[in-house]
């Protein structure tokens, strides 16, 4: 089939992806967060069937699965029960105001669509959303990170790093091959999980999970 | 079964990695440890004994390629006359130390561990031979750097005192700051040169470098192996070294690892750079006198032992240099024959520095050894109680203080020739007046360290027990005394007949300078040595250590001749020294300082002597019940040129620590907007 006939819906769902980042930046309680995370996930998982329909390769479909399971799935799982544990009911809270944070996040989008418009032509039959978004994605995901207090955050922030990762590795080529993606997923898997575990033991030796406190452990 | 080269060669360096692993293997046992360790390293000193001498005479190259490689360089070994020759001089000095450390390893059972000592023994004699045999830079760079880091090792030994570690920490950073000057060098020359590595390629691309660059490299190569070879300003870290390593260890240090600058800085100059500007002999000449002339003004200065020999190091790093500089000088001006004398003169001297020196810090460890006291003003009289210990010495000493018949007289004879005979050269009235005036500093030096050495071995050996440390001294073990014998004996027959060396030098330096038909080495047996050129002698040195030897014997014989015949009507009284009626203590002996005290006196505008005296009374001002006298000398170098540098980048370096906000926030926001900066800039 053709990617043509396609453009248009898998422009319009990576434009919902990089919304998904939006919410998180507006979120202002925890479920709220992951729930945006879930939506995130989903939506890759059927950007990743629909350009598995486009292109007919079928291990784009096996990528999908892996997203909906590990990204919509296990990671939102492994926070929401950090969350639970330490940080029940409280509110997300940040360096910069709400009003700040958006204006930054779009002055970055706008950023990315500048220096990466001219990488990926028109005619060149790749996707021509999937770069800048990707790199906004990542930007924003950095952004998230610095600018949230609580290590939560900060998985939160590499979570949609490592989706801004797996958009550009998908959108700019016709599918990477499985074992690269396989090797991504368990990376972030892998390290959402460590640092899920990390989040309790900090919580528990220091009965406080602010990321401001590790300042105390400078020399 | 003739045993081929190549395969002595590489037996050599075998056995050393064979003597590291078995002497760490075996640390549990640390008397088979001790054992194993050095007698692999004198079994690869005597085969690197045999293989130097016979390839200097045979007048043959070897190229030896392992089958192995590191980062894709090819372990590619030559040994050229010039590798030949520093071979035989590692191997001289190895097998004297090996054969001393049997008995001085002993001393560390139970305090520290031998096996280690014997590991890094092994690999750091490795590393020097295996950075002399390098055939390109990058293997020079890297036996360069291994000999570096075990010889930090070994200057740590002793970790557990504080002020080792202080040492060592200021040894590996000069050393690391010298590599960074040659790793430039070496950068440069492979950057201008095209992609070679190898030495032997360099010599012929080179002659295309422009001058500037040229320079260039050689000013860099100078600071690099200078700081390794100890020049003034760069020696501040000798000093504290070589006290902190083990004796055996020291003797290497300074007897052959800086001579491997000596080696790298002839290899490259003379080797590679070849003909350069007038300038680069006079800078190195001035280098040179300022190294010797400071090196034994700080020795005099100083009373720890091995303290006081590394200081001589640096004087006599700076009578070498003054070699090879009048050598560079009379490249530049194509005058081949005095160069060879200059080159010869320089080399020479490394070779009996090696010696020499050798000695004087195997003497030093052995005294260490029965004392357990480095600092001389708590020793005397170990005459008595150390009779060969003294006696070696002795030799030591006087061949240091470059005084016939012993090989410190020798080289340093020739190098006065060299340095003379850039008097009478046409090279410009500013040459030919300082030729004389070098000469004179050279002099003036050897006086010196004559005067140091009086101290030295006055203090140390002569009069009463000064401490009861000294007191109880007893003579070291056999196998020390044979190792020091051995470079005593090897001080004499060279001082005699130094045309021995010569003759293994003459290859060298007619290799070195690319001049065949010039030779040199003893066909006058009589002189120092001759300079011949297509069969006839042009010249030869107007001056016969083996006549000196002669007319000195008999002089003692005479002396001995009036004295037994007139003093034999005299009565001999077996007494105590008449002592104004006073029980003779040690308190009433001439002490260093006092000694020194004169010639701090005379140079105080170099000393900047110190000193501060606190009294306390009992009815003042005529009742003292103590005095605390004080007295020192300005550190001038770590205060003018170290302590400001050092003070400045320390500040830099608080002024940073702002940016280590210990926020993590803040350090992903540098990625971030590093990032973003980026990003916007590559567009």
């Amino acid at each position: 089939m053709e990617m043509q006939n396609y453009q248009g819906l898998v422009d319009f769902l990576i434009e919902l992806v990089l919304a998904t980042v939006f919410l998180i930046i507006i979120a202002r309680r925890f479920n709220n967060v992951i729930m945006a995370v879930i939506i995130q996930g989903v939506l890759l998982g059927v950007l990743c069937i629909t350009l598995g329909w486009a292109t007919g390769n079928y291990e784009m479909y096996i990528a999908a699965l892996l997203t909906l399971v590990v990204k919509a799935g296990i990671i939102p799982f492994v926070l929401n029960k950090a969350v639970h544990k330490v940080a029940i009911n409280r509110v997300v809270e940040s360096f910069l105001s709400l009003k700040l944070m958006l204006l930054f996040a779009f002055c970055l989008v706008f950023t990315s669509y500048l220096v990466t418009g001219q990488v990926i032509g028109k005619g060149s039959g790749l996707i021509h959303e999937a770069l800048p978004a990707a790199i906004s994605m990542m930007l924003i995901g950095l952004f998230l990170m610095i600018n949230l207090k609580f290590p939560i955050m900060q998985i939160v922030g590499l979570v949609v790093i490592e989706n801004g990762i797996f958009l550009a590795g998908i959108g700019t080529t016709h599918g990477m091959p499985l074992v690269v993606e396989l090797g991504i997923f368990m990376d972030i898997l892998v390290g959402v999980l460590i640092m899920g575990v990390l989040v309790f033991q900090i919580n528990r030796s220091f009965d406080t999970i602010d990321t401001k406190n590790l300042r105390n452990l400078r020399g | 079964m003739p045993v081929s080269a190549e395969s002595l060669f590489v037996f050599m360096l075998g056995s050393l990695l064979l003597g590291a692993i078995l002497s760490y293997v075996l640390q549990k046992k640390p008397h088979i440890s001790i054992f194993m360790g050095y007698s692999f390293a004198s079994m690869a000193s005597l085969s690197g004994l045999i293989l130097g001498p016979t390839l200097l005479l045979s007048e043959r190259s070897l190229e030896i390629i392992l089958p192995w490689s590191i980062f894709g360089t090819a372990l590619q070994f030559t040994v050229d006359p010039l590798t030949a020759f520093f071979i035989t001089v590692i191997s001289v000095l190895g097998l004297s130390a090996s054969v001393f450390s049997y008995g001085y390893a002993r001393a560390y059972i139970g305090k520290q561990n031998v096996g280690l000592l014997g590991l890094f023994y092994n690999l750091f004699i490795f590393s020097m031979l295996a950075l002399v045999s390098s055939s390109n830079t990058f293997m020079f760079l890297l036996f360069w750097e291994i000999m570096s880091l075990v010889s930090y090792f070994l200057v740590v030994f002793e970790h557990q005192d504080y002020r080792v570690r202080r040492a060592g920490f200021i040894y590996i950073v000069m050393t690391h700051i010298g590599t960074a000057f040659l790793i430039i060098a070496f950068l440069i020359l492979y950057n201008e040169t095209g992609s070679y590595l190898l030495f032997s390629q360099y010599a012929g691309v080179s002659q295309s470098l422009s001058p500037t660059m040229k320079s260039v490299i050689f000013i860099l190569v100078t600071l690099g192996f200078g700081t390794k070879a100890g020049i003034v300003p760069l020696h501040i870290w000798l000093p504290k070294a070589h006290p902190a390593a083990p004796s055996n260890v020291s003797a290497l240090m300074s007897g052959i690892m800086l001579k491997t600058a000596i080696y790298g800085f002839i290899r490259i100059t003379f080797g590679v750079l070849g003909t350069g500007p007038l300038w680069w002999g006079g800078l190195i000449l001035i280098i040179g006198a300022v190294s010797a002339l400071l090196g034994v003004m700080y020795a005099l200065m100083e009373h720890d032992i091995k303290g006081l020999l590394a200081y001589h190091s640096v004087e006599n790093i700076g009578i070498i240099l003054l070699g090879i500089g009048s050598a560079l000088i009379f490249v530049s001006d194509g005058s081949h024959h005095l160069a060879m004398i200059g080159l010869t003169a320089g080399l020479f001297h490394t070779f009996n520095h090696a010696v020499f020196k050798g000695l004087l810090f195997l003497g030093a460890g052995a005294v260490h050894y029965a004392t357990h006291t480095r600092d001389i003003e708590e020793m005397g009289g170990l005459l008595k109680r150390m009779p060969w210990t003294g006696f070696f010495f002795l030799i030591g000493s006087i061949s240091i203080s470059a005084i016939p018949p012993f090989n410190g007289f020798a080289s340093e004879w020739m190098t006065f020739q060299s340095l003379l005979g850039l008097g009478t050269a046409n090279l410009g009235a500013g040459i030919n007046i300082m030729g004389p005036i070098l000469a004179a500093a050279l002099a003036l030096t050897g006086a010196l360290a004559a005067a140091c050495f009086v101290k030295a071995f006055g203090i140390m050996f002569l009069a009463l027990p000064r401490s009861a440390k000294a007191e109880k001294a007893k003579e070291v073990p056999r196998t020390m005394l044979v190792g020091m014998g051995l470079l005593a004996s090897l001080c004499f027959l060279f001082g005699v007949v130094p045309s021995l060396v010569i003759d293994l030098l003459s290859p060298v330096t007619a290799s070195l300078l690319s001049v065949v038909t010039i030779q040199m080495g003893g066909y006058d047996w009589l002189a120092i040595t001759s300079i011949i050129e297509q069969g006839t002698v042009l010249g030869a040195t107007s001056i016969s250590p083996v006549i000196m030897l002669a007319v000195l014997m008999l002089c003692a014989l005479l002396v001995y001749l009036i004295f037994t015949r007139f003093g034999k009507f005299r009565k001999t009284r077996i007494d105590e020294t008449w002592n104004c009626g006073v029980a003779q203590t040690s308190n009433m002996e001439y002490t260093a300082t006092s000694f020194s005290k004169p010639i701090r006196i005379m140079f105080r505008a170099i000393f900047r002597p110190t000193r501060k005296i606190e009294k306390e009374y009992v009815l003042k001002p005529y009742f003292t019940s103590r005095i605390k006298y004080k007295g020192g000398i300005k550190p001038f170098f770590e205060d003018t040129l170290y302590r400001p540098q050092f003070r400045f980048f320390l500040k830099l370096a608080n002024k940073f620590t702002v940016l280590q906000s210990g926020s993590i926030q803040l350090y992903l926001s540098y990625i971030f907007v590093t990032l973003v900066v980026l990003l916007i800039f590559a567009r």
